[in-house]
């Protein structure tokens, strides 16, 4: 069921900002810094672009070529700033540093085929990056000046391709998504690193997953243009499905972002359309949580709109990749 | 998920992949003979066999192209992989049948059967079913014996040649470090073939120089079984079936390589595993403690039972960095205590000499160690003269197919008593050197050596799936 709606009839705006373009091919990925003012955006043209704010507005602060020979399918800052980890299908994970001008000053190889994302835990203490292979990798900075990586654990939960890894933003936890329709969480049992929850319900792929602020529920996006809401039920491994968001996406949802400021939910879809949701405490069956439409924009892009980030430090700024080979800001406006 | 048999490498390099890929043709070239001449027609004839009919009217018929399972493991771009069709040829039903058919034979036209049982194996049977080590591997000799299995060898023997000529290898790469076309250091154990298939089809050219050429254990045994042993007894080769009891699936793929077959046949012609032998007594509602405890037979004298100091997956770091330790520096630590590096599958022992450390060996166990080894290894800053390398985190006595712990115990408590048993199993070298030393004077080295091959990737662009 496909829910009609009246863009007029939502509560809230989403007004674009502006629209960066230089990339050459379609923009895969965007990540902001922790500081909100670099946003990092990855192409299949191959490179990283930098944007940041000046006085005369966004533009394209510097361009990370060089670093992979194919298609940079993820980025992510370090939680402190300085690092910025890049995922390609040419199997390496590459990790760039401010402080060196942004040289690339580590590749992470071991992949056996494309890397899909990175992401680093909230210690900073690991980098996580998983692939078409099936795996997911954990790497630890081992040494701080040289920015020497060790494989610490490789993670092979997954029945196929895994499409994206998520850190909780609390603790050392992190979930995976991928081709097998199925979110994976993992933790450090002591020895060595184990899944614990296996989360089922997606009927097709599922290309997102992110955590929400308190670090106690998860956003799941999927082929099969559902969103899905997922809670703790029991520490620590049980978990369930607490809300469905269906009707809204025309198409495969492949990104979902959960913002740790307002807790709104963006999502990048496939009808090239953003939307926000905003959540409604107890409006669902029993008390469970219900999310309703608050704003979109129907033509975001021009064509699928692959990734949505929300800025960590400005209240309702939304970043978003697309297609069409550009990156786009929003802001949403207030109640 | 040690569910599937195999050591977590073989999952990873796709060797399992079950995705079929469209239009991938097996990349193994077939050999045909072609006969000279006009190109023919191909007919198929009411009985399903293709015959060639050539321009002038004949007819030929055509050979069936047969893959082989060392065909598979060669290959990388077969269009179905699925681990049910690699080790058909090789499970406990195999065994099962060949002994059957065996007995089913008229006697001068039957086949000698006999098992090598590796101590993993051994020691995880007998935890699963409470038992101590050399009980259990005297109920498995008569519960073998039962099925129809003649003579029932305990590896040491073989181990014992691995363990020599490893040392000889170590301490002649040791010697020449330095020289133009010396070997490179370190020298990385060979035992494994899960570790062996990754090397071979992802960084062959980088590894494989440092690996080892000394065949494993259950290899060993095959040559010794098949050409030493046989040769005694006065059996053709052929008429010897060889079935080896290992901790992993991964051995079925190393005793299917061509390396290790001759004009008669493998060396090894079946690997079984714990799980699969469980299956079998589960099958008969049977224990492993109802079959007879028989004495195993003694290869060429050598005893019994032998298990050797170190890690459960055979000591190999331990045995050569005493004897390298004995022979080039004259200093002998005793049992080597190894402290755990970044995690405990990491092993590290020196042996120092003269106030200096001269010997650097580690023990790298499971799959995130083996890549910073090959990390270090791509920089040049691998500080070990040795590594003993298996994919299994925790070595052999983890292996991807030993028996499941009972029920009521964890998987880390019944680790520790695999371990413990495995330790507990006869050991002392002393016993075996007069028929070790024998052994190595009448085996000519080529049967205690092998060779690797590089494996070109052939993964097309079809394969990706975005």
């Amino acid at each position: 069921m496909i829910r009609v709606l009246d863009e007029n009839a939502m509560s809230r705006k989403l007004e674009p900002v502006c629209s960066l373009s230089g990339h050459t091919d379609r923009v895969w990925q965007v990540a902001w810094d922790p500081a909100g003012r670099t946003l990092a955006s990855c192409s299949a043209d191959k490179t990283v672009r930098l944007w940041s704010e000046t006085g005369a507005g966004w533009s394209c602060a510097t361009i990370l070529a060089d670093g992979h020979e194919r298609t940079v399918r993820g980025v992510a800052f370090s939680p402190s700033g300085r690092l910025l980890a890049s995922a390609s299908f040419d199997s390496t994970a590459a990790v760039w540093d401010r402080e060196q001008a942004w040289e690339c000053a580590a590749t992470l190889e071991g992949h056996e085929s494309e890397v899909k994302a990175v992401a680093w835990s909230r210690s900073g203490k690991y980098l996580a990056t998983c692939s078409r292979d099936k795996s997911v990798w954990l790497w630890e900075l081992t040494d701080d000046r040289e920015l020497d990586f060790e494989c610490a654990a490789v993670l092979m939960a997954h029945t196929q391709d895994v499409k994206r890894v998520s850190w909780s933003p609390v603790e050392d936890r992190l979930a995976s998504c991928g081709y097998d329709d199925t979110v994976r969480l993992y933790r450090d049992d002591g020895d060595d690193w184990v899944t614990g929850a296996v989360l089922k319900g997606h009927s097709s792929t599922v290309w997102a997953v992110a955590w929400d602020g308190a670090g106690k529920r998860i956003a799941s996006a999927s082929d099969d243009g559902t969103v899905r809401i997922w809670a703790e039920t029991q520490p620590p491994d049980q978990w369930s499905c607490v809300a469905l968001l269906s009707g809204f996406h025309q198409r495969a949802v492949y990104d979902v972002a959960w913002c740790p400021l307002t807790g709104l939910l963006a999502t990048a879809c496939g009808d090239d359309a953003v939307r926000v949701f905003a959540e409604e405490p107890g409006a669902g069956d029993g008390g469970a949580p219900a999310f309703g439409l608050v704003a979109s924009v129907p033509r975001a892009h021009g064509r699928d709109v692959n990734a949505v980030s929300w800025s960590p430090t400005e209240r309702g700024l939304l970043a978003s990749a697309g297609d069409d080979n550009l990156v786009k800001l929003w802001r949403v406006s207030e109640e | 998920m040690a569910s599937s048999g195999f050591s977590g490498f073989l999952r990873l390099t796709d060797i399992l992949d079950d995705f079929i890929a469209p239009s991938q043709e097996c990349i193994k070239p077939v050999k045909v003979e072609k006969t000279g001449g006009k190109l023919g027609k191909i007919k198929i004839e009411e009985d399903g066999s293709y015959h060639q009919v050539s321009a002038g009217g004949e007819s030929r018929r055509l050979e069936k192209a047969t893959i082989s399972l060392s065909d598979c493991l060669a290959c990388s771009g077969c269009v179905t992989s699925a681990e049910t069709v690699l080790i058909e040829q090789q499970s406990e039903q195999q065994l099962l049948r060949v002994l059957r058919e065996n007995a089913a034979l008229p006697e001068p036209e039957r086949r000698t059967v006999v098992a090598s049982l590796a101590p993993a194996a051994v020691a995880s049977l007998a935890a699963a079913h409470g038992l101590e080590a050399a009980a259990a591997a005297r109920h498995l000799s008569g519960y073998l014996r039962q099925l129809g299995v003649q003579f029932v060898f305990d590896v040491g023997l073989a181990r014992a040649l691995s363990l020599a000529e490893a040392e000889d290898e170590l301490v002649e790469r040791l010697t020449r470090r330095g020289e133009p076309d010396a070997a490179p250091l370190p020298l990385l154990a060979s035992a494994c073939p899960g570790f062996i298939c990754y090397a071979e089809k992802t960084h062959g050219k980088l590894l494989l120089p440092h690996i080892s050429r000394v065949r494993s254990p259950q290899q060993v045994a095959g040559s010794l079984l098949k050409r030493r042993w046989a040769q005694q007894r006065g059996t053709a080769p052929h008429r010897i079936y060889h079935v080896a009891l290992m901790p992993c699936f991964d051995k079925k793929l190393e005793a299917a390589r061509d390396d290790f077959r001759a004009a008669d046949g493998q060396d090894v012609d079946c690997v079984i595993t714990p799980i699969e032998l469980e299956r079998l007594l589960e099958a008969e509602g049977a224990r492993l403690a109802d079959a007879a405890a028989v004495p195993l037979d003694r290869l060429l004298e050598a005893p019994e039972l032998l298990v050797h100091a170190g890690s459960g997956s055979g000591g190999y770091a331990e045995h050569v960095l005493r004897a390298a330790g004995r022979r080039l520096f004259g200093a002998d630590p005793g049992p080597v205590q190894f402290t755990p590096g970044r995690n405990p599958d990491l092993l590290e022992a020196e042996l120092a000499a003269d106030g200096e450390v001269k010997l650097r060996v580690a023990i790298a166990n499971g799959f995130r160690n083996i890549q910073n080894l090959v990390q270090k290894l791509k920089r040049r800053r691998c500080p070990y003269d040795y590594v003993e390398v298996m994919a299994c985190p925790s070595g052999c006595v983890n292996g991807g197919a030993q028996s499941r712990p009972p029920a009521e115990l964890d998987a880390r408590a019944h680790l520790a008593e695999v371990r413990r048993l495995y330790a507990a199993l006869p050991g002392d070298e002393n016993d075996a050197s007069d028929a070790v030393r024998r052994a190595r004077e009448t085996v000519s080295k080529e049967l205690l050596h092998t060779e690797y091959h590089v494996i070109e990737s052939d993964t097309g662009a079809l394969n990706i799936k975005w």
